[in-house]
């Protein structure tokens, strides 16, 4: 029963072709307001920002490259390289260090031998850092994917990630 | 037909309650039990989700609480018969019996948790839509009065008057204007706005709505954070159920008043909750903050007058235009009327939210809501109002939380959050990790903010590796420098409160030091 829930659905992405984005981009209207959302969407189609995209989007948008390229690299969730069947994000913020945070930080890190904002390819896992969850009273809390896991410790959290399926990875 | 009550709520998924839903229709399809399970929002006990309540089939008013259950517990409990209210380990009774709940003064959080969150029926069955059809018998100056009278203060933060501004934008004279929520609840130690919108998400409705009517604003915006993914799909098939009942579009309850709600995500940026970047944002740009004036309930959103209030905020006018402001403003202090939502996190025993007039103690509300700490350990401090709010010390618990009370002492009430911690605190790192946050939040906009902060982290690092006191003074010196220019230099509060929690930090950790000696 826990194993069920302990399952993550991993996450599936294209693979980047602008010729796709481009048919793709036309489901949009042109005012500048939905670049977040548009950004949001290509994020969950291919996994990332490519940088193909900034043109494309800019010319949609009627704005200049660089504004695109500003917005994209403003937001935290935007990424502009590929990221793994997995995201596991660590609240570094003040309610989860009360609880451990910074220890689990370092010991998921070592273990994952990567840091913040790498990807380890032979598991599929990239580490990010996230500030709050909104559920401090369960702190630490760790996001993999869309799922949160509360109170955990690095050695559960190694047993997910240790579950995680591991074919096809990106 | 027994009715299960269990959340559908962030904390109870986070330990596993999805699962645990499953598991139990699984367990009574095989005893040939027939349940109802009827998903809610939290009631804010943290430490007892996954909370489940069984409807008392004697008296569907009463239910009995069992929690926290683990998916282990589920076999046991349909032993011990828990759907006739058997004895059990994990009963706790009638639910309304718990002191914990008991002792609380529910008015915006009053349906949170009992009822199921996107069933209009029992929203309106609980008091929902009241104060809607209040405001439908007063004109809009009246509306506005009534949220004046209330003295209700602005709940994400800053406490400004709620009445002054939708009176100013009531006032202001435009083709268009905006109604805008602000749920980018980025503080660390905060989940009211959460709570609240995964367990009653028409009560949000219900205020935006009302503050539509009163300022004459017919789009409303809801900015949501994007760490909060299941509240988006709470709110998602809230505002489409809201809009196939005729309470959202045109022509709402046949009233003539023509309001729908849009809601837009977030992309991990702190500094979306300050409420000028937040536009920006929602206007598809960098969030970087705008400088005012103008203030944004003139030239908002667009450029068009725009409200721009947090979810508690909204939430709470419902009940203010239902019961009356006399009735809201009743609760609390003087200068800080009505209840507020506390959140309890961090090192603590008992942690959730709480909601209770201004004016409760810190003291009532760690050690006995809270328990005191998870660890067992002393209090060895306690941030107050987010990562810019500021680190008190255990000496300080019996504070009473209002504005004014805790403004007295140096530090803010911000959104109502406590993270406690225990006496193994390294108060210096929690300094330099409010001058790090900095850095990494900052929109980049002003120098103070963007730069300081970097400056910040620096000059902690050196008080770490000094030895020598002589030096470590002339840091000090420097660090205390650097604050008066972020606080007086900086464009809003990011730069500008962050020295609060560095100051109050630093200071209890020089306590602390010289105790030690």
């Amino acid at each position: 029963m826990l194993d069920n829930a302990y399952k993550i659905d991993r996450n599936q992405f294209k693979d980047w072709q602008v010729e796709l984005a481009g048919e793709l981009l036309k489901e949009f209207d042109h005012e500048e307001h939905n670049l977040l959302d548009v950004l949001h969407f290509f994020q969950n189609e291919f996994g990332y920002i490519d940088k193909e995209l900034i043109p494309l989007l800019a010319k949609f948008f009627n704005l200049s490259r660089a504004d695109v390229h500003g917005v994209v690299s403003f937001y935290h969730d935007f990424r502009e390289q590929k990221q793994g069947s997995y995201v596991l994000k660590i609240c570094q913020a003040e309610s989860c260090q009360a609880m451990g945070s910074r220890k689990l930080t370092e010991e998921i890190k070592t273990y994952l031998g990567i840091d913040f904002h790498e990807t380890n390819i032979e598991k599929g896992i990239t580490l990010e850092p996230v500030y709050c969850l909104g559920n401090c009273s369960c702190s630490p809390n760790v996001m993999l994917n869309t799922k949160i896991f509360s109170r955990t410790n690095s050695d559960e959290l190694k047993q997910i990630l240790d579950k995680l399926d591991k074919t096809e990875h990106a | 037909m027994h009715n299960i009550y269990l959340p559908r709520e962030t904390t109870a998924l986070s330990l596993h309650a999805e699962e645990l839903a499953v598991a139990l229709a699984t367990e009574a399809a095989a005893r040939n039990i027939d349940i109802n399970i009827i998903r809610t929002g939290s009631r804010g006990a943290a430490w007892l989700e996954p909370l489940l309540e069984i409807e008392n089939p004697d008296n569907n008013a009463e239910r009995i609480a069992y929690g926290p259950v683990q998916l282990d517990d589920v076999a046991t409990l349909f032993d011990a018969d828990f759907l006739k209210s058997g004895e059990h380990s994990l009963k706790l009774g009638n639910i309304d019996t718990i002191p914990w709940f008991q002792q609380q003064q529910r008015l915006t959080f009053s349906r949170c948790g009992i009822i199921d969150s996107l069933s209009l029926h029992s929203y309106r069955e609980h008091g929902g839509f009241k104060g809607l059809e209040q405001a439908l018998k007063l004109d809009k100056p009246e509306i506005i009065q009534t949220v004046l009278d209330s003295g209700l203060r602005g709940r994400g933060g800053a406490a400004f008057p709620t009445g002054i501004k939708w009176q100013t934008v009531a006032g202001a004279e435009a083709d268009c204007k905006y109604i805008v929520c602000n749920a980018d609840e980025g503080d660390s130690g905060t989940f009211s706005d959460r709570l609240l919108m995964e367990g009653d998400p028409y009560c949000l409705i219900e205020g935006m709505l009302i503050a539509g009517i009163a300022t004459g604003a017919e789009l409303g915006m809801i900015y949501l954070r994007s760490e909060y993914p299941l509240t988006k799909i709470i709110l998602q098939q809230a505002l489409t159920k809201a809009r196939q009942a005729g309470y959202l579009g045109n022509n709402i309850q046949d009233s003539g008043y023509n309001f729908d709600i849009h809601l837009h995500v977030g992309a991990g940026a702190y500094i979306c909750g300050e409420e000028t970047s937040l536009l920006e944002s929602l206007e598809g740009k960098r969030g970087q903050i705008r400088f005012k004036p103008p203030l944004p309930a003139l030239e908002g959103l667009h450029g068009k007058p725009t409200v721009v209030n947090n979810v508690i905020t909204f939430a709470s006018v419902p009940i203010i235009l239902a019961k009356g402001a006399e009735y809201y403003a009743n609760f609390g202090t003087a200068k800080s009327p009505g209840t507020m939502p506390f959140q309890l996190s961090g090192n603590i025993k008992r942690g959730g939210l709480i909601e209770t007039a201004f004016g409760t103690t810190l003291r009532e509300l760690i050690e006995n809501f809270g328990g005191g700490t998870c660890s067992g350990k002393p209090v060895g401090a306690m941030q107050i109002g987010g990562p810019l709010g500021a680190y008190l010390a255990a000496e300080q618990l019996d504070t009473p939380l209002d504005y004014e009370s805790l403004s007295a002492i140096g530090g803010m009430l911000g959104h109502g959050g406590i993270v406690v911690f225990d006496d193994s605190v390294d108060l210096l790192q929690q300094a330099r990790f409010a001058m790090e946050f900095c850095a990494i939040e900052s929109c980049g906009k002003c120098t103070p903010c963007r730069i300081g902060s970097v400056r910040g982290m620096e000059i902690i690092d050196k008080i770490y590796n000094t030895q020598d006191n002589s030096s470590k003074a002339e840091h000090y010196a420097l660090l205390d420098d650097l604050c008066d220019t972020m606080e007086s230099a900086s464009l809003c509060a990011m730069g500008g409160l962050t020295p609060m929690p560095v100051r109050s930090a630093v200071k209890l950790y020089e306590q602390q030091f010289a105790d030690k000696k």
